[in-house]
């Protein structure tokens, strides 16, 4: 378990690096920082102050060892828009994000979990192929389509929740269903496919061969090993959230990542755009070594090995 | 929106189609497609679209960009304005059907040289990582991982905002986004042949890895590929139209599906087709290309999928089993 | 004219009579007329047609036969473990009772305690997340009531019982930390941890090392001495069989055709099919030049041939053999066999 570990923070870290370069490389993908960091409109003069200032006529190498050594001060430079260090702006914002997230995201494998297990014990019957049809068709729903919809449905037309904004529990329905609507179409598959491999496995044929009831068969012997396979890809999908989570900033004005990043896009706030690509890209990265705790604990054949 | 992950897991096992019966499998599968009525329901609905939208325009590009202000946010399913108007008119009184047309053929269109683009790229990395190895696959596959960690709208969204929007730049930024997941198949695939008798005996004769790899590899990774790329249309219409939406893709006078959203979300209350159609032919296409890519693994794979298999019915293997 | 054709009896149809007449008891297994077949997308596709056999408490009774032939499905009708698109027709009696057509509740009370059964692979038979004490005290705990401690020291009992060392040391492994014969072993351990009054052993040393095999295949023979339950012992290996059961029954398309004692049939076969079988093992060949495969590929199960299933690879087949099916019928007291020229291949083995 530990070679196990170690192996998997070893390329966390590498993809940590891998971020930390991307973000460097983003500034210098024009040629021209200044662009990116000065309002439109900037004039030619100004550039090549702000240039000359910020260091960005050195030699590459030197910038990416100067950048590298604000990223390890945690400093993004300043936010132009908010006038406030880039990083507070994102980190100040995280929290709601991520509570958005976990919530979406449990309730995704619950419903998930309720409707593959259904699938996959009437497999091939009438409630499989509706369960299956409605999955694909979760998965083919655009989200910010769906979020406006909804905003038409519940909030214009029957007034039952509020149109944007966070406010009390209703506030809560729409864009929670925004970032499920990816995740339950695939994780129901998933957990069907998994349910239906285990089942059908000869541990649970050899089990039922000694007589062990059904319900047994189905909770405690299948369902922990289809486990395994839910785990990784609700972790690879959780990261998947953050795109969620833009569309609900921009759709429901909703506190959070996704505003903050959209906004910063908008307003061309672009040391607010690194420090954010960098906070996710960690969050990210800590999520997966989550994952893979989550995995060693659910596999013996990882934990001991 | 991204069902290739799983696709990927069982691309590692599945032992690549034979190139010499790939003939006789095609055959097969359009006598199964007639058979079935849903994903031959799905195919039809496909082909439909792609024929008008990709006709259509020719004659209609002008009357599509028309602006008539009395037709403004006029109501749908009245035929009284023309044909042109049974779906209403848009925020600038442009004519709603027209203009879906016309936002479809763009759509598909970046849909069609993404996901080709990023088929090409992303299977010729992978093949090349999973043939060579060594660190030159280590580090091509660490850069995957790093592509794929990343949120693909983010990605997308700031890459966008570093180059600005245009057409080119959203196509291969969407196809950057989708890279990773040809490079594992091409890579997974590429790692199984290359053990095999044949390439064995091919580099014994002393062909160059070149060589190898485009004459003996690659004809036998593509088909694989090819499945992974219908199932990635999907994901590439939905994923363009978000960028749209956010206004970090195409631009106008351009138009594609979500824009077209986009446009209409000011006027939610007040007109609610012009958000509400745009979206919808987006479901039914990402749909239309979702059923019929998890047919082609039903076919493949009997055991996978719901849809299209009857209750009382399995194949020889299972019974043996 | 052979004597042995004078002895035999010409009664037609069911290989029962025999059994009948061996012993007055009431047979703890009695299989009448078992047919399974499977729905698939070419039509039904039959596994087994028609097969008919008693067995005696304690008694010990190979099935013998080729991949496809029908002997693992026998094996697995007997437990009620088919399923839909799968149909058993016929009845299993086991203890008086027909447990055809029983529900999961059911057939529960018989799993374990009264049938019970080892698979292939042991790999595949143990659940991989959880240790293989917990297998087992789960098993006890569940269907004999055992409080945790006492289920703990049976496990440990019976892990002994099967030959694994350090017993109470391996309790918290899991399955992919044993090695194959020792995993088998704990498969064998679950079988009959509810004291089985008939074990179902399935290819159990097929997937194993040879060197391996002959331990497995000596513990099963000596728990099936020592506990008095009776075995089927499934295998396509007859010099296999020869080492754990008595009788054996070999199977060809879903059929028997011929069944008898085991070193009777080992000695002198009486359907061609089995001294084909006999030919193409190396263990039992005489020598090389005897060894030779069987021509042809076993019949495939969607298409039945008319006649005799045998006859498109069978040396001496007939135009008899193309058109008039044969029944199992009594060479002796204590032989069957499904072939029209039975008593020209028996005299030939002499």
């Amino acid at each position: 378990m530990l070679i196990f570990l170690s192996r998997r923070l070893v390329s966390s870290v590498i993809a940590l690096v891998g971020v930390v370069v991307v973000v460097f490389f983003l500034g210098r993908l024009t040629g021209s920082p200044a662009h990116l960091y000065l309002p439109q409109g900037a004039s030619q003069e100004m550039a090549d102050n702000f240039n000359r200032t910020h260091g960005f006529n050195d030699p590459l190498w030197q910038q990416f060892i100067r950048f590298v050594g604000d990223v390890a001060h945690l400093d993004f430079g300043t936010s132009i828009w908010q006038q406030r260090p880039a990083l507070t702006a994102v980190t100040s914002v995280f929290p709601q994000t991520l509570l958005l997230a976990v919530v979406a995201m449990t309730l995704s494998i619950a419903v998930a979990a309720v409707l593959g297990c259904l699938a996959a014990a009437r497999r091939f019957g009438p409630v499989d192929k509706l369960i299956t049809f409605g999955s694909l068709a979760c998965a083919s729903i655009p989200d910010f389509w769906f979020a406006l919809v909804g905003v038409l449905f519940l909030a214009v037309h029957l007034g039952v929740v509020p149109t944007s904004g966070q406010s009390d529990l209703s506030s809560w329905i729409l864009p929670v269903a925004t970032l499920m609507l990816a995740p339950v179409g695939v994780l129901t598959q998933v957990v069907r496919g998994a349910m239906i491999e285990a089942l059908g496995s000869g541990y649970v044929q050899s089990a039922r061969a000694r007589g062990l009831a059904h319900r047994r068969l189905v909770y405690r012997h299948a369902l922990r090993n289809a486990a395994l396979p839910i785990i990784s890809v609700a972790g690879d999908r959780a990261a998947g959230l953050v795109n969620g989570a833009v569309i609900v900033g921009t759709v429901f004005a909703w506190p959070g990542i996704g505003t903050v990043m959209v906004d910063a896009v908008l307003n061309r706030d672009f040391a607010v755009i690194q420090a954010g690509v960098f906070v996710i890209g960690l969050g990210i990265v800590l999520l997966n070594v989550l994952v893979d705790l989550t995995y060693a604990v659910a596999d013996p054949r990882v934990r001991v090995s | 929106m991204n069902m290739a992950q799983e696709l990927v897991a069982g691309a590692t096992t599945a032992p690549p189609v034979d190139p010499g019966r790939r003939g006789s499998g095609r055959r097969r599968r359009t006598r199964l497609l007639l058979r079935s009525p849903l994903p031959l329901t799905a195919a039809i609905v496909l082909v439909a679209i792609m024929l008008v939208s990709l006709i259509a325009p020719a004659f209609i590009a002008d009357a599509a960009q028309r602006q008539d202000l009395t037709q403004r946010l006029s109501p749908p399913f009245q035929l009284s304005d023309g044909f042109a108007f049974v779906l209403g008119g848009d925020t600038l009184g442009r004519p709603m059907l027209l203009q879906l047309v016309v936002a479809t053929k763009t759509s598909l269109l970046i849909a069609a040289l993404s996901v080709g683009l990023s088929a090409l790229v992303g299977s010729a990395i992978g093949l090349i990582s999973g043939y060579t190895g060594g660190w030159v696959d280590a580090l091509i596959m660490r850069l995957s991982d790093i592509i794929h960690t990343l949120p693909s709208l983010l990605l997308a969204l700031v890459i966008l905002y570093v180059l600005s929007p245009s057409i080119t730049n959203l196509i291969v930024v969407l196809a950057l986004t989708r890279l990773p997941i040809y490079m594992r198949v091409a890579r997974a695939q590429a790692l199984e042949i290359r053990e095999r008798v044949f390439v064995e005996a091919s580099k014994a004769l002393g062909s160059r890895p070149w060589r190898i790899m485009l004459r003996d590899i690659r004809p036998m990774v593509a088909p694989t590929v090819l499945t992974v790329a219908m199932l990635e249309v999907a994901n590439v219409i939905l994923q363009a139209a978000g960028l749209s939406f956010l206004g970090v893709g195409l631009q106008r006078p351009d138009v594609d599906l979500g824009i077209m959203v986009a446009s209409g979300r000011e006027y939610l209350s007040e007109a609610w087709f012009v958000t509400f159609f745009p979206g919808l032919l987006v479901v039914v296409i990402a749909l239309a290309a979702n059923i019929l890519s998890n047919w082609l693994r039903a076919v493949d794979d009997p055991g996978q999928s719901a849809l299209f298999v009857s209750r009382k019915s399995l194949r020889d293997e299972e019974v043996s089993r | 004219m052979s004597p042995l054709r004078d002895r035999s009896q010409p009664a037609p149809g069911s290989d029962r009579v025999v059994d009948a007449a061996a012993s007055g008891t009431a047979p703890l297994l009695a299989v009448r007329d078992l047919a399974v077949d499977f729905a698939t997308d070419r039509g039904r596709v039959s596994a087994v047609r028609g097969v008919s056999f008693t067995l005696q408490a304690g008694q010990s009774l190979a099935i013998l036969g080729e991949s496809g032939s029908g002997k693992s499905v026998t094996g697995k009708a007997l437990l009620g473990l088919i399923d839909p698109p799968g149909r058993v027709r016929g009845a299993i009696e086991f203890e008086g009772e027909n447990i055809v057509g029983w529900d999961e509740a059911r057939l529960n009370t018989v799993r374990g305690p009264g049938v019970s059964m080892v698979f292939q692979d042991s790999f595949d038979s143990l659940n991989p997340v959880y240790s293989v004490g917990s297998q087992v005290t789960e098993l006890l705990r569940v269907r004999q009531g055992l409080d945790r401690r006492v289920a703990r020291e049976r496990a440990v009992a019976l892990m002994r019982q099967v030959g694994i060392p350090a017993a109470e040391e391996r309790l918290k492994d899991y399955p992919h930390q044993f090695s194959g014969g020792m995993r088998q072993r704990m498969c064998i351990a679950l079988a009959i941890a509810l004291r089985p009054r008939l074990l179902i052993a399935d290819e159990p040393t097929t997937a194993l090392d040879v060197t391996v095999q002959a331990g497995i295949l000596r513990l099963v023979r000596q728990l099936q001495r020592e506990t008095r339950m009776a075995l089927i012992f499934v295998t396509h290996d007859l010099a296999v069989a020869r080492l754990v059961a008595s009788e054996v029954a070999v199977m060809y398309a879903g059929r028997i055709v011929e069944r008898g004692g085991i070193d009777d049939i080992y000695r002198r076969p009486a359907h061609p099919y089995t001294r084909a079988l006999l030919a193409s093992q190396p263990d039992t060949a005489r020598s090389w030049s005897d060894l030779r495969p069987i021509a042809g590929s076993p019949p495939d199960k969607a298409g039945i041939v008319p006649g005799c299933a045998f006859h498109p690879r069978c040396p001496i087949a007939t135009d008899r053999c193309t058109t008039e099916e044969p029944d199992l019928r009594a060479l002796s007291a204590d032989r069957l066999s499904r072939c029209h020229h039975a008593e020209e291949v028996l005299d030939a083995a002499h």
